[in-house]
Parts: structure tokens; sequence; C-alpha cells
């Protein structure tokens, strides 16, 4: 989100906009927003539904397990400080989420997709510059 | 969500996008459709924040 939220000015300056469509159960949601900053509306797509309308797939049970564990050493510190809500809640509803398939992709004001990428880990989102890019191949 | 429709491939360039509607952390329900009246819309799909 770090990468993300340094373009976001650029992003807005150009007259659009970022939402970020998430696993989260929608109960977790406004505590996220009470404890962090959120630059961008933070979507809670907590049963993968608009995931999967969009072709979205699951990895597969090794890649749920790898994510999660990943989940879980980051967020323990949060948990720990009181900064951050229990993970019992996302581990109990979240493998599947954990596993989904990552995507970037830019829909135009004629409701079309006009740029897309898709990844298997949260790391790869594309760089800003070929996010800005796509927005002026748009004008 | 109106409608529980599953694509089984990914969406491609041209595609029209799915229409969703979903509730924000921040609060409040947002859709597509309205956000794209106001400009493009980039769609970041991850596992979100943990």
């Amino acid at each position: 989100m770090a990468q993300l939220r340094l373009g976001y000015p650029e992003i807005k300056r150009r007259g659009a906009e970022i939402l970020h469509i998430t696993g989260t159960p929608p109960e977790l949601g406004p505590l996220y927003a009470r404890r962090f900053a959120l630059p961008f509306p933070y979507l809670c797509d907590g049963d993968q539904v608009v995931h999967r309308r969009y072709g979205l797939t699951t990895k597969g049970a090794l890649a749920a397990l790898k994510n999660s564990m990943r989940a879980s050493v980051f967020g323990l510190p949060g948990i720990i400080k009181g900064e951050q809500p229990s993970l019992l809640p996302y581990l109990a509803k979240g493998p599947a989420a954990n596993s989904m398939e990552q995507a970037m992709i830019l829909v135009g004001r004629d409701g079309k997709v006009r740029f897309r990428h898709l990844a298997d880990t949260q790391a790869h989102i594309p760089p800003n510059d070929s996010l800005i890019r796509a927005l002026d191949s748009l004008s | 969500m109106s409608e529980v429709m599953t694509n089984a491939k990914p969406v491609e360039i041209g595609d029209p996008a799915p229409h969703f509607s979903l509730p924000s952390a921040q609060g409040g329900v947002v859709t597509l459709d309205q956000t794209i009246q106001n400009g493009p819309v980039f769609l970041w799909f991850s596992p979100g924040m943990v």
C-alpha cells in the first residue's frame, strides 16, 4: 500500500480513483479504518464474490497456507501492541482470501477494462509510472 | 451485491467491467457505477490488511 499511497496524489490529479478490493470480512473493515490512515476506499469483499466475478481464482492450499502464515507473522506485533484486532475472525474466514490471485485493473469512464495486471503475490503491484502511463493512454 | 456470477477467466482488456457494490471500511457502500462517473478507476484486488 505504501507504493500506491505515494502515487495516489498523481493519480487523483488525473481525475482517477483507486478502490482497494480486499478479502477482509466487512465486520473488520471499520476497525481498520479507525486504527489506520487508509488513503483510498478500502472495500470488504469478505466472500470474494467480486474477486470471482472478475475471474480471479484461488491458487491452492499451499498458497493459502503460505499467505496466512505471512499475515500472522506481520499481524502479531500489532495485536500485541493493541493496534490491530485479533486475527482470529480473519483466519477463520480468510484462507480463501489469502490464496486469491492479486490484480490491478483500470476501468475507463466507459466502464471497460483498459489495463490489467495479474499476480499471485501482494508484492507484484505495477510501478506507479506504469499506472500513470495507463491513465495517460486513456486521453 | 445483487448477483453471484463467476467468470472462469480473468477479465480481458476491452471487456465490460463487472458491476459491484461493496461496503467500505470508511463507511457506506461504494459502487463501480457511481465511482466511474467521476473518472477512471483502478481496482486493486488483494487479500487486504491483516
